[in-house]
């Protein structure tokens, strides 16, 4: 739902990251998004490409990856796979909120061109 | 044309990050949580769908507790200053966010607020967020607790439907308990379900129009504050 607010986020944090000339060679921004952080995958690629229109990232394209919900589990001391939002250990039904991953919305890579020669020529 | 450089063209170069895009939001909320607890300010965050009677309880727990403490209320809301005017009515401080068109609000708008509030002698700020089940979830505001309100006209099914509000809630509250005769509403099914997405929810039913059950809410809010006050004064005497 606030998918345009997140890529203006995405373009902050991308210009206090990387210097001004590399800027513009950014071709690819990979971004861990939990299941639980509300934010839909799809629709945040497709916002990303209107949000950096007239930004210096204009050449760059959103890569989303889906990251599913793990919990640990206490008694188990294992880690369990959440699906349909039920935070209750598989194995021995304990309840656990202690959520291992699926929180995330993160960037965790950043792909960059090396500028050809007619770039630097320009 | 003169050669520049020894790469290849189209030559890429991996940056790996870990870069929270919620980093700015966070650090602003842990600036707002160090703020309350030097001012020994109970801070709350209620969070609930459009209608769930998020006002009308704040209403109904400040006339029962204004005489014994001091309350603060900001409003969170797209347009109108309506609920504001509706908390000054009880006769305490409110301040009315307007957020044009945002579905949440950040921590940022309530750091924005702060100093347009009169802090002296206050022990509860209540934040009311915008009526969303949803993105208000992933945004801090720096509070102590965050209370769900579930109305029973809403459905007792809606813990698992919106999940991400559950789990990072600590109190529910089932509201508007005088309809529950008249609507197919199990406040066990809802209790049920929302332990299921989160075992440390602490459930409260009440009816901010009829008063039932808002005795035991208002003597919990009064435990915690006493609570709050108790841990900066030990930590006062540690110091």
């Amino acid at each position: 739902m606030h998918e345009i607010s997140i890529c203006q986020s995405i373009v902050e944090t991308l210009e206090l990251e990387l210097e001004n000339e590399q800027s513009q060679y950014v071709r690819e921004v990979h971004v861990k998004v939990g299941v639980l952080s509300c934010v839909d995958a799809k629709i945040l690629s497709h916002v990303y490409s209107f949000v950096t229109k007239d930004t210096c990232f204009h050449k760059s394209i959103l890569i989303t990856d889906l990251v599913e919900v793990v919990a640990a589990c206490a008694p188990c001391k294992s880690n369990f796979k959440v699906e349909n939002y039920r935070f209750i250990c598989p194995e021995c039904d304990t309840p656990s909120a202690a959520i291992i991953e699926g929180n995330e919305l993160k960037i965790h890579k950043i792909i960059l061109e090396e500028p050809s020669y007619a770039e630097i020529n320009e | 044309m003169q050669k520049l450089t020894n790469k290849a063209v189209g030559t890429l170069r991996v940056h790996d990050v870990s870069l929270s895009l919620l980093k700015a939001n966070d650090y602003i909320a842990e600036m707002i949580r160090s703020e309350m607890k030097d001012r020994n300010i109970l801070l709350l965050n209620l969070v609930s769908s459009p209608g769930s009677g998020k006002t009308s309880l704040l209403e109904e727990t400040i006339g029962r507790l204004k005489n014994q403490l001091n309350i603060a209320v900001l409003e969170g809301d797209l347009e109108t200053e309506r609920d504001a005017i509706r908390i000054r009515k009880q006769g305490v401080q409110a301040l009315q966010i307007v957020t044009h068109g945002t579905c949440h609000l950040e921590a940022q708008m309530i750091q924005q607020a702060m100093p347009n509030l009169n802090f002296e002698g206050i022990d509860i700020l209540f934040i009311e967020n915008v009526g969303n089940l949803v993105c208000p979830a992933s945004y801090d505001l720096g509070e102590d607790i965050r209370v769900t309100l579930v109305s029973c006209t809403e459905g007792d099914d809606k813990p698992k439907k919106y999940p991400s509000m559950f789990l990072t809630t600590d109190i529910m509250l089932v509201t508007k308990l005088d309809l529950l005769p008249y609507v197919p509403f199990s406040v066990d099914a809802v209790i049920q379900d929302a332990h299921e997405v989160n075992a440390n929810i602490r459930c409260f039913a009440l009816s901010a129009l009829k008063g039932d059950g808002m005795e035991e809410w208002c003597n919990w809010l009064l435990e915690k504050v006493e609570e709050k006050s108790k841990a900066s004064a030990s930590k006062l005497h540690l110091k």
